[in-house]
Parts: C-alpha cells; sequence; structure tokens
C-alpha cells in the first residue's frame, strides 16, 4: 500500500498534511504521535472511510474504497456498549460486505465467524452481550470481525489503550497470529516503548510525518520533540532521553533542520 | 369468569371498536420495529420533530379538500417523506448543532400547521384530531391503508436487515464494508417517516414518539439481541395498543392517550424486571 501526499481537512482544518510513505504486503506499522496529531484520520482515511482533501492513498495501486479487504477497528470508546448484539453477532457482521444485498449469512459465513472467535480465544463468550466483555476481550472480539472479514490490511485505532498488561499481551500475540497469516497490519499507538519493542517500523505523526522508518532510527531526540513537542516526558526504556525543557528543543530543532 | 369474557366480548361487538383494536396493534407493532432504530440511533428527537413537521402538510390537504379526511393520508405521506430527507440536508450543512437545526425548523413547521389549520372556521375538533389521534375513528378505508404501508415497511426491513443493523452498530465498519451507506441511512429515515404517519390516526401527532421510543426502550431492558429487541418490542407495542382501545372503551379516556399510558405502564413494568434478570445473569 501506499500514501501519497496525503491532506485531510476537518471542518475545514486540516488534520493531516502532506502524508507520504509507503509499506509492503505482510508488513506492520505502529503510527504513534501526541493526542491530535491524526493518527485515527490517518487510518479512516486508509480505510477508505475518510475521503482525502488531495493526495492519496493506493492500496495495490487501487483506491481503497474499491477493497472490501481492508477491516478498521475503532478505538473501544467510539463503540455503544450496550446495543444489543453479542460477541457472535458482531463478529458475523464481518461478513455482510462479502455476502451482498438481500442475502443473509449462510453456514459457510457462520462456520468462519465461528473459527474467527476461536482463533481470539472468545469461543466460549460467542453468546455474551457486548458490553459484559472485558475491555481486552472486545478488542479481540474486533479482530475476530476482523478475521471473518477475511481482511488482508488491518488498521487498529489504539487496540492497547486503557488495557492492563497481560490484556496488551494477548493482543500483540493475536498481531502476530495475524502477520502470519499474511495480513497487513497499521495501528496507533500512544506508548512508544511498545512501538519500539514491537514494531520494527514506526511512524511518527504530528500533522505531518516527522519520521518514518524503523524505531531505532525514527525515535531520535530531535524527532520525537518534533512530533510531540515541548510535551514530551519520557522515551523509551534505555534511550535515557528525557526532554523537559522546551527551548532546548527549539535549539535541537533548529539544529536538526541545519 | 362472566366478566371477564364480557370486558373483552362487548367491545368486539361495535364494529368501530374492532377496526380501532386491529389499527392499535399494527400501529404499535410497527411503531416498535422502527422504534428499535430510534431507540438504538438516539433518533428519538427526530421522531418527533418529524412528527410535528407533517402537520403542515397535513393542514394543506385540509384545507384543498375542505376540510374533507379521505386524502389526509396522501398529504401526510408526502410531507413526510420530504421532511425526513430535507433533515438530513439541514443537519450536516449548517453551522448549528443538529438538534438545534431540528428544533428550529421542525417547530417552524409545526407552527405554520397550526396557522393554515386555524384559518378554517370551528377548526378546533378537526385539529385535535390531528394532534391526538382518533383511532376509534378509522375506517376500513384507513385500516387498508395501514396494513398496506406497515407492511411494506417491514418488508423492507426484512430485507435489509443485516445492512442496517452494521450502520446503526458500527457506521465505519459498514463503509469499509462498502455497503451504500448514504442509501441506506436515507432509507431507513423514509421508512421511520412512514410509520410516523401510518400511526399518526391512531396517537396523532403529539404522542407518535411514544409508539416509535416506548415499546422499543421497554425491549431493550430485557433482551440483549437486536432481532428479540425487535420481536419483544412489537409485542409489547401490540399489547399496549389493543390494552389502550380497552382502557379507553370502558373508562372514556381519549384513545391515543390511552394507548400512550399503557405503554408507559408496561415501560415502568419492566424496570424491577432488568434489575431482576440482572440479578440472575452469570455476571
Amino acid at each position: 500500500m501506499e500514501v501519497e501526499r496525503l491532506t485531510v481537512r476537518y471542518d475545514g482544518r486540516p488534520a493531516l498534511e502532506d502524508v507520504s510513505f509507503k509499506l509492503s504486503g505482510g508488513e506492520r506499522l505502529a503510527i504513534v504521535g501526541p493526542n491530535g496529531a491524526g493518527k485515527s484520520t490517518l487510518l479512516r482515511a486508509i480505510a477508505g472511510v475518510l475521503p482525502p482533501a488531495s493526495g492519496e492513498v493506493r492500496i495495490r495501486g487501487e483506491d481503497p474504497c474499491g477493497h472490501i479487504c481492508i477491516a478498521y477497528l475503532p478505538q473501544r470508546t467510539e463503540i455503544d456498549w450496550r446495543f444489543p448484539v453479542t460477541a457472535f453477532d458482531v463478529v458475523l457482521m464481518g461478513r455482510v460486505g462479502r455476502l451482498g444485498l438481500l442475502r443473509r449469512p449462510g453456514a459457510h459465513d457462520r462456520a468462519l465467524a465461528r473459527e474467527a472467535l476461536e482463533a481470539v480465544g472468545l469461543s466460549h463468550l460467542a453468546g455474551r452481550q457486548i458490553g459484559e466483555l472485558s475491555g481486552g476481550q472486545q478488542q479481540r472480539m474486533f479482530i475476530a470481525r476482523a478475521l471473518a472479514q477475511e481482511a488482508e490490511l488491518v488498521l487498529l485505532d489504539e487496540p492497547l489503550a486503557g488495557l492492563d498488561a497481560p490484556s496488551q499481551e494477548a493482543i500483540l500475540g493475536l498481531l502476530d497470529l495475524l502477520q502470519k497469516r499474511g495480513v497487513t497490519l497499521l495501528l496507533s499507538l500512544h506508548d512508544l516503548d511498545v512501538a519500539a519493542k514491537h514494531f520494527p517500523l514506526v511512524l511518527l505523526l504530528n500533522r505531518r510525518v516527522a519520521a518514518f522508518g524503523p524505531p531505532q532510527e525514527a525515535f531520535t531526540p530531535g524527532k520525537l520533540v518534533q512530533a510531540f513537542g515541548g510535551r514530551l516526558k519520557a522515551l523509551p526504556e534505555g534511550r535515557g532521553v528525557v526532554v523537559t525543557d522546551p527551548c532546548r528543543t527549539q535549539e535541537e530543532r533548529d539544529a536538526e533542520a541545519g | 369468569m362472566q366478566r371477564l369474557v364480557e370486558f373483552f366480548a362487548v367491545p368486539l361487538s361495535f364494529p368501530f371498536m374492532v377496526r380501532g383494536l386491529v389499527a392499535a396493534a399494527l400501529v404499535g407493532g410497527l411503531g416498535a420495529v422502527m422504534g428499535t432504530y430510534v431507540v438504538l440511533r438516539g433518533m428519538a428527537f427526530f421522531g418527533d420533530a418529524l412528527a410535528h413537521a407533517i402537520l403542515p402538510g397535513v393542514a394543506v390537504g385540509y384545507l384543498a379538500t375542505g376540510g374533507g379526511r379521505k386524502s389526509l393520508f396522501w398529504w401526510a405521506l408526502g410531507t413526510a417523506v420530504l421532511a425526513s430527507l430535507g433533515i438530513g440536508a439541514v443537519a450536516r450543512r449548517g453551522r448549528l448543532r443538529e438538534d438545534t437545526a431540528i428544533g428550529i425548523v421542525f417547530a417552524g413547521m409545526f407552527a405554520l400547521g397550526i396557522a393554515l389549520i386555524s384559518t378554517v372556521r370551528g377548526y378546533a375538533v378537526d385539529l385535535a384530531h390531528f394532534l391526538f389521534g382518533n383511532v376509534l375513528a378509522v375506517s376500513p378505508h384507513d385500516l387498508v391503508l395501514i396494513a398496506a404501508f406497515g407492511g411494506a415497511v417491514l418488508l423492507v426491513v426484512v430485507l435489509f436487515y443485516k445492512e442496517f443493523l452494521v450502520i446503526s452498530f458500527d457506521p465505519d465498519l459498514a463503509a469499509t464494508l462498502r455497503l451504500p451507506t448514504s442509501f441506506l441511512r436515507h432509507l431507513l429515515l423514509v421508512l421511520i417517516a412512514v410509520t410516523v404517519v401510518v400511526s399518526l390516526q391512531a396517537v396523532g401527532v403529539a404522542l407518535t414518539l411514544a409508539m416509535l421510543v416506548t415499546p422499543a426502550a421497554t425491549a431493550y431492558l430485557l433482551v440483549k439481541r437486536f432481532s428479540h429487541m425487535m420481536f419483544l418490542g412489537a409485542a409489547l407495542g401490540a399489547l399496549a395498543g389493543v390494552g389502550g382501545i380497552y382502557l379507553s372503551f370502558w373508562t372514556g379516556i381519549a384513545s391515543g392517550a390511552a394507548i400512550v399510558l399503557v405503554a408507559t405502564g408496561l415501560f415502568l413494568a419492566a424496570l424491577p424486571l432488568r434489575a431482576c434478570l440482572r440479578s440472575h445473569s452469570p455476571n
């Protein structure tokens, strides 16, 4: 997939400006940046949910709107968890795009949904109303939905937000499983540590691309400050760089530019 | 026992009562089916506003036919479909919040409707009829229209069941599945509009909201699957319709109000029942 000079506007203001990067099939990328950096916007534009103001997204050389193999997993806060559906119902929704209008899910679709729930370890909770699941289970349910959708590109918006460490581990394990199946993964994260540890490629975003590449190249003090500004407090473990003084960061930025 | 049989049988000896019962049950059931979407999508205000916005259309029909009632259904239907589609445009483009825009447009249309009707001498009775409905005045012709349009709405819901479920639960998923989301959203609005028109005869402009919201919300408290909510809601809506007609017959209170009061009573009864269900669930 390829993103080229993508600009997206929200209420007339640019939420993303001039974003370009490329990703090959089966790779995984973490998008990191502060709140309001446009991480969700970027994922939604790649999914073909938000129209770009300029630039383009190409997936296998085509517009994303032509693909039904892209799964977008929303942030958990975007969903009404009191909605009267079970985990199985939600996973089965992943099949709707393949069915076409006027057709009901058949035995094959149900079998795929059951397999997907099995793969994420939620078979025993298939009949639970979604609000009765824990945060980690809810996220796994969405991953199962992406599996049922037979997605080749899966976009996850903050899949680890608000989860405890064991749940995060479980999700990261499932991401490995997806990748083994040849799925390309893009997710937004706010934890630099997790990004550095689990992702061979990161994109540092603050409306524009601050850096794109392996974490050890992208997560340099200068680039991090460029993305996070003066708000930056902690850096990945073992790097030993903590930026606390916004004035100095400005100097660093100048040094970086010069 | 004798009295119980009389309680149910006596009203059935009047043809207008039988028609009223059938109409109220149909309207109650249909209202809850569409009400499932209204409740889950947070469209209660839209439904209420739509019902009020129909009034000027009805008024024009009323004036055009010199106070006649035969063609009012079609005037109401035309206005409702236009208003429901118009709202999409108003809501999305304006600078105001969506609910504010809806409030301004529909309160204005409601006032226009009252103004138009008030130009007719002795309008009060007819205005009350529009505002509060009169299900006991349903003609055989009205009943055919209610059944036909109600049936058409249900057919469309069956055909687009899974698509409507997806756009209601997760619009972004609908977009990535490449469903025709804009078409589906507008279709849903039109179906709600038709439902409102069908309900008008029974409960009138002022209380149509209750048929959309109350039985569906009652079902929402008690079940945890979408289809169950629809079925239980429809059953409760039909029960409220029938119960309301009986209440109206034996106590002499207005039929529309009686239907809504029964629906509200069912809702209140469901609250403790929900607490009971909760304490017995595995969590």
